[in-house]
């Protein structure tokens, strides 16, 4: 599936419907012909050459999460280490579907049991200074290690790839182990071995940062330490480079002020077959810039800006953007779906009739109000997100369309009553007027920064409606899912700020971390409202081993479907970003990371 | 004076332990939060907690926690590494005092500036329309919160934005190290609005300070004895009523300077500018809990400097005063 | 002292008139016979100071009643959401179309928001006022009148708490009460029963130090008086008493003691105001007690007690008032930079601070948002400060006009 196309904020693109084949371009005229206007379109990713040399600065609201590769996690800190380093795979910026061979020399080889991967990598790759020595498949290899120890917190490695075998089921402590699984004949091969037939979903997850080389005797004393410091002293293979002194520390990163980016002077992309054009000397990342609102302005009407690192900037400014500055933004669909989850283990949320109440009851479209309205984003009727394989096979833009519940986006008083009465059958309490009537204050963890503190807030409000009780609390993004809606023993019943958004194209990922009762964790869990329930436990377990195509993409549609029918948490947006550049800037955005691609980018 | 000065030093090292300690239980014994599991970012598996626990020492009886919080802080000025990124606390703070201090120092220029002449003309034409007028809009601006006059002479004056756009607006101050002691000229124009909105207030104050002072030593008897004399009025008031009516002004500036210099809150918010009040206002949003500590414990300590300035000096200024 | 521009919000200085204020002044109401009435008498000639209290009592009634006035004027229920008020990019509707002031970014009615932010400004200005004159006063005239030790020590307290920079403290404080349950999360039945003891212990010494070590030494002392007893029972009962609440009172509520929200706000202004106030209150007790009036009382056998209550107290009653007037401002303008700064009201309840921190993000194009509750948050301050004036001027005539 193809999702090749940049948005068409022109008028001009209403030849957008002849992609429509792609999913993304199918999903979004759906949503907008209605209104007749093509903004909020994906417009073609221009890959025709810029012009090289010259300098931009990105207008940054705060720093990226991480430099390190094993940590970063973030859309952000993936933007820069797209630039500053090559992992095995990694993606053009028009084609988010086909990871292209980066650090590797071509597509893995998988074996017929799908339980070996193999990858050969490219000859000749040279770290940047001060390392200055060609990159073996042992860096990776020990990238792997490391981001199984607990020194290098990983956001997913255990996510992903803990199907490897000799994997620890738990983060190493003390010094960085060995994986047996993971062998390198040579030094250009590595060879996965796993425990499972697990090879479709982790071959594609070696687009991921974890596969980014680490030179071990290079890294082994930052990596000692707890929490590892190699994140001051990241060994670089890409066409850029933090600026760093001769012992490897990062002195071009100013946390909260600024990141200097600048050529490498050890890369040579042709010799080394890098797909990256690499146009500009440099990019400086100027940080605290968080008033979208100021930042976006000083893009628009400045020279050699890109912005934002924080989503779209804000509704006004892309309204009167869209007058006057069109040519300036683009939009990327963000590949993800945000949902407010409702925690099934917690009362009256372990009713299934209460549950399909409040979806259908919830008034999505005020809740997409809240991001900029429809031109940033179509309302969620599921979990396979456009873009995502799966989507059309779940029924694109109008996924459970079989449940009534599901498709009511404006909310529906009625129906909810409906639900509410049969639950009252079931014991719950269930006042005269046909709303929810418990005495409960059900804990909702929201987040302290907009724009998600105002979709809270409409939350709070309809919730409210429906005759929920809420103990609201108010906590900073990291604090939400790390201490409250991450932890179950927290027994958060609300968490209306959560969404899932793809690390890399595939199905299962999308579904099988988020809503598989096996994955439930006591730390750091991503299956927010608990989800359990056996028979898509198992759906997921045999979809997981069916090859990549068509049949993958059916079975991974019908768990969508059947999850769906749980009802375990209200999706509202599948949302899109709007990136901004600056007149004289030409910006590509890359459908992967869904930020604009600084190795791809130039100046007009 | 020397066992003033020195009494004075003894005392302001006592406060300073004081507010260590009142802000150490505020961070570390207050909060239901546990500081470990902060720390330990976003994937917080509890041996990560316990390794982080014994670093941090949160397994010792909290009087052993304030000994080792107490020692770094004194005899190394460390507050900590930030939660958020793993930069030291101190390092963060010496990066963002030259935005705090331009903005303060420049705007107490400002201010004076202002306040000052206002303050003499409203007490020399007391009661006429000038004067009413002054003070009138003296306790206006008085009575505006800084932040809301901020975003109404943003939307008023600020380039590309204001109706009369003219000035620089929020988010220009320059990210790449430059401040307005090391490059005056590009960083001035972009604190130009800040300076006046931060000086509105305070102008305000000390113009109804220094009228307040002015009267009130017109009213002494020396200067009834001067008047007397037959020397000149303008005489009267600038060699004789001023003089003594300004003493005051040196003291509220020194207090006022040092609580702004721990960051100005709320200016820097609405301007953005990357001083010690967004920082600390950033790290609040973040829970970032050594940072705050940080600016907070820097902020009592440029007050409480500034405190023993002012006395010290107003000691030499003012020679009535004992000590 | 300090000047207490809204950017410091020290809560130190109120609004400097001139040198009437602090400790360097005797209260001048104590010539007059009957201080409180001369004092009502020359307010009474302020014009401008009686139109801010008329404006004043109209902002109470409008709080009161602000759920009335909403109706009356058809306007929209403070928390009512309408998204169909919202254009297609979801952002706000300028005044009109049944929204006198306009909507906010969630299509709430800001006319009725406005009216209900008067609601948070005063109730927080007042209870901290009141809190702050009990506790202030009383520690005031403790410090005043019995001097030595429990001076110097009250003394210091006060300079360490002023020595705080109380935005950035409070904003500490919010925040780290914010996460988790709130804050002083302790085991309340043990500290309660541990202050009570500490109180107890603390009573039982201090009298009988007082008896055994200083009486005994010295039998020439008159004897013991009631006051004299209360002074020193002071901070046993304290602690007593707090450890009573906790160990009673709060023990039955679950969570932490300071819950994130409005009591966080409220207990840092109480805490900036005390120290304030204290001082002042000090300062005019060490002056009064030197008055002919006290040691004229004194030497008829007056009790400290009675000299406190029926001789010093009335005489500060004019002071009392003039600078709770100026506290009110600058803890209302405190409330608000709190609440701008994110520390202050919790969604959905409506505050001037917060209001206007929303429309700091779309301040340019949706100018009706950051106007109206500031003008609103602008009168308000302004109308208290106007009368604070008024009243310094009545009690200390030649610091005015």
């Amino acid at each position: 599936m193809k999702r090749s196309l940049r948005w068409a904020v022109m008028l001009g693109a209403l030849i957008a419907l002849v992609v429509g084949l792609t999913a993304c371009g199918g999903s979004s005229s759906n949503s907008s012909s209605t209104n007749g206007s093509k903004a909020g379109e994906p417009t073609k990713v221009d890959l025709s050459a810029g012009k090289k040399g010259g300098k931009i600065t990105f207008l940054a609201a705060a720093d990226i999460d991480y430099a390190d590769p094993g940590q970063t996690y973030y859309t952000f800190g993936f933007m820069v280490q797209q630039a500053i380093n090559r992992p095995l795979y990694s993606f053009k910026p028009d084609d988010t579907t086909t990871p292209v061979p980066d650090l590797a020399a071509g597509p893995p080889e998988i074996s017929a049991d799908n339980k070996t991967i193999t990858v050969k990598i490219r000859q000749g790759v040279k770290y940047a200074p001060p390392v200055n020595r060609e990159v073996t498949t042992a860096d990776v290899k020990y990238a792997f290690e490391r981001s199984f120890s607990k020194n290098v917190p990983s956001g997913y490695a255990g996510t992903y790839f803990s199907s490897i075998e000799g994997t620890p089921a738990k983060p190493n402590t003390g010094d960085i182990k060995p994986i047996s699984g993971i062998t390198t004949p040579d030094k250009y091969t590595i060879v996965f071995k796993l425990k499972a037939p697990q090879a479709p979903l982790v071959s594609q997850a070696l687009v991921m940062p974890i596969t980014v080389p680490v030179p071990e005797e290079y890294a082994k004393p930052f990596d000692a330490k707890l929490p590892s410091t190699y994140d001051q002293y990241v060994a670089q293979t890409g066409p850029y480079m933090i600026q760093n002194d001769s012992k490897g520390k990062l002195v071009g990163r100013k946390p909260g002020k600024q990141i200097t980016m600048v050529r490498n002077p050890n890369w040579d992309g042709k010799a080394t077959g890098d797909y990256r054009p690499a146009y500009l000397d440099g990019v400086t990342i100027e940080e605290g810039n968080d008033q979208l609102e100021v930042a976006s302005r000083r893009t628009l009407s400045g020279n050699g800006l890109m912005c934002c690192d924080a989503g779209s900037p804000p509704a006004q400014v892309l309204k009167s953007a869209l007058t006057s500055n069109k040519d300036q933004i683009a939009f990327v669909p963000s590949g993800g779906t945000r949902y407010i989850a409702l925690n099934t283990k917690v009362k009256p949320f372990d009713n299934l009739n209460v549950r399909k109440a409040v979806v259908a009851g919830f008034d999505k479209n005020a809740l997409r109000q809240t991001r900029g309205g429809k031109l940033l984003g179509d309302i969620a009727t599921g979990w396979l997100p456009p873009g995502i394989p799966g989507f059309e096979e779940a029924g694109g833009l109008t996924q459970g369309k079989q449940y009534d519940f599901d498709t009511k986006p404006t909310g529906d008083l009625a129906l909810a009553k409906q639900y509410f009465a049969k639950a009252k059958a079931e014991g719950v309490p269930i006042g005269s007027n046909g709303l929810y009537n418990g005495p409960d204050k059900l804990l909702t963890i929201a987040t302290n920064a907009d724009p998600g503190k105002k979709t809270a807030e409409v939350a709070q409000n309809q919730f409210t409606k429906l005759g929920f009780k809420l103990q609201f609390r108010i906590v900073p993004q990291d604090t939400l899912y790390t201490k409250f809606c991450g932890v179950p023993s927290q027994k958060v019943a609300i968490c209306p700020n959560v969404g899932w958004f793809k690390d890399f194209t595939d199905p299962q990922s999308m579904l099988d971390a988020t809503f598989n009762g096996n994955n439930i964790l006591q730390q750091g869990n991503v299956n927010w409202p608990q989800l359990d329930v056996p028979a898509i436990n198992d759906a997921m377990k045999a979809a997981a081993t069916t090859p990549v195509g068509t049949e993958r993409n059916k079975a991974w549609a019908k768990i969508n479907d059947m999850i769906i029918g749980q009802a375990p948490a209200i999706p509202w947006i599948w949302d899109k970003t709007a990136l901004i550049a600056s007149k004289d800037v030409k910006q590509v955005p890359n459908g992967y990371t869904t930020v604009q691609d600084l190795s791809f980018s130039s100046l007009k | 004076m020397l066992s003033y000065i020195v009494r004075r030093l003894l005392w302001m090292v006592l406060l300073l332990i004081v507010i260590s300690f009142l802000t150490f239980m505020i961070f570390y014994l207050l909060p239901s939060a546990d500081p470990a599991v902060l720390r330990a970012g976003k994937q917080p598996s509890p041996e990560l907690i316990k390794v982080i626990r014994e670093q941090l020492g949160l397994d010792k009886p909290w009087y052993v926690q304030y000994w080792k919080y107490l020692d770094r802080l004194a005899f190394h000025f460390d507050f900590g590494t930030s939660y958020q990124n793993q930069v030291s606390v101190k390092s963060q703070i010496f990066d963002r005092a030259p935005a705090t201090a331009g903005l303060a120092i420049g705007g107490a220029i400002v201010w004076l500036l202002i306040g000052i002449p206002i303050g003499i003309i409203s007490a020399v034409k007391r009661g006429k329309l000038a004067d009413r007028l002054a003070m009138g809009g003296a306790l206006v601006l008085i009575s505006a919160p800084v932040y809301w006059l901020g975003l109404v002479s943003l939307y008023l004056f600020s380039k590309g934005i204001g109706v009369w756009g003219v000035f620089d607006g929020a988010g220009t101050y320059p990210n790449d190290g430059s401040n307005l002691f090391n490059s005056p000229f590009t960083v001035a124009p972009t604190l130009f609005l800040p300076w006046l909105v931060l000086a509105a207030s305070f102008a305000a104050i000390y113009a109804r300070f220094l009228r307040g002072n002015l009267l009130e030593v017109m009213s002494e008897d020396y200067i009834r004895t001067a008047r007397a004399k037959g020397l000149p009025e303008r005489t009267v008031i600038f060699r004789h009523g001023l003089r003594s009516a300004i003493t005051p002004i040196v003291t509220i500036l020194g207090l006022d300077l040092g609580i702004l210099l721990g960051g100005a809150i709320l200016t820097e918010s609405v301007f953005n500018i990357p001083g010690i009040g967004r920082l600390a206002v950033d790290s609040i949003q973040k829970s970032d809990l050594p940072t705050i500590q940080g600016t907070v414990i820097m902020g009592a300590f440029f007050i409480i400097l500034l405190n023993l300035l002012v006395d010290v000096l107003y000691a030499f200024l003012d020679p009535r005063v004992r000590y | 002292m300090s000047t207490g521009a809204s950017e410091l919000l020290q809560g130190t200085g109120g609004v400097v008139g001139g040198p009437g204020d602090g400790e360097a002044e005797p209260a001048a109401a104590i010539a007059a016979r009957s201080p409180f009435e001369l004092f009502w008498r020359r307010l009474r000639r302020d014009k401008v100071a009686l139109v801010a209290l008329g404006f004043i009592a109209l902002l109470v009634i409008v709080a009161v009643f602000a759920p009335l006035i909403v109706k009356l004027f058809g306007a929209h229920p403070p928390n009512d959401q309408n998204s169909a008020a919202l254009d297609d990019f979801g952002s706000a509707r300028g005044p009109g179309g049944g929204y006198l002031m306009g909507t906010d970014g969630l299509g709430r009615d800001v006319f009725s928001r406005t009216l209900y932010g008067a609601r948070v400004s005063l109730e927080v200005a007042l209870i901290t006022a009141a809190v702050a004159v009990v506790i202030g006063v009383t520690l005031g005239l403790v410090a005043g009148y019995f001097r030595g030790w429990v001076d110097s020590a009250l003394s210091r307290v006060f300079d360490v708490l002023l020595a705080f920079p109380v935005l950035l403290l409070a904003l500490g404080l919010g925040a780290a009460c914010a996460l988790g349950n709130g804050c002083i999360a302790v085991n309340y039945d043990r500290t309660g029963q541990v202050l009570i003891v500490l109180g107890i212990l603390t009573l039982v010494g201090m009298h009988g130090w007082n008896l055994l070590m200083t009486r005994r030494r010295d039998p020439d002392l008159p004897p013991l008086r009631l006051g004299e007893i209360v002074g020193r029972s002071i901070p046993g009962l304290l602690l007593l008493v707090v450890g009573l609440v906790l160990a009673v009172v709060v023990k039955k509520t679950n969570g932490a003691l300071i819950q994130p929200g409005l009591p966080v706000v409220i207990f840092i202004i109480a805490l900036a105001n005390i120290p304030y106030m204290a001082r002042i209150i000090r300062g005019q007790v060490l002056s009064l007690r030197e008055k002919e009036f006290v040691e004229a009382a004194q030497s008829l056998g007056a009790s400290n007690t009675r000299i406190l209550f029926r001789h010093i107290l009335p005489n500060l009653v004019a002071p009392i008032i003039v600078y709770t007037t100026l506290l009110i401002p600058q803890n209302i303008l405190l409330e608000a930079s709190l609440s701008f700064l994110g520390v202050g009201v919790q969604p959905p309840q409506a505050s001037w601070g917060a209001m206007i921190a929303d429309a700091a993000t779309i301040f340019d194009t949706a100018w009706w948002y950051m106007t109206f509750p500031g003008a609103a948050l602008l009168l308000t301050v302004l109308a208290f400060n106007l009368v604070g004036d008024g009243l310094q001027d009545a009690l200390n005539p030649r610091s005015g006009q």
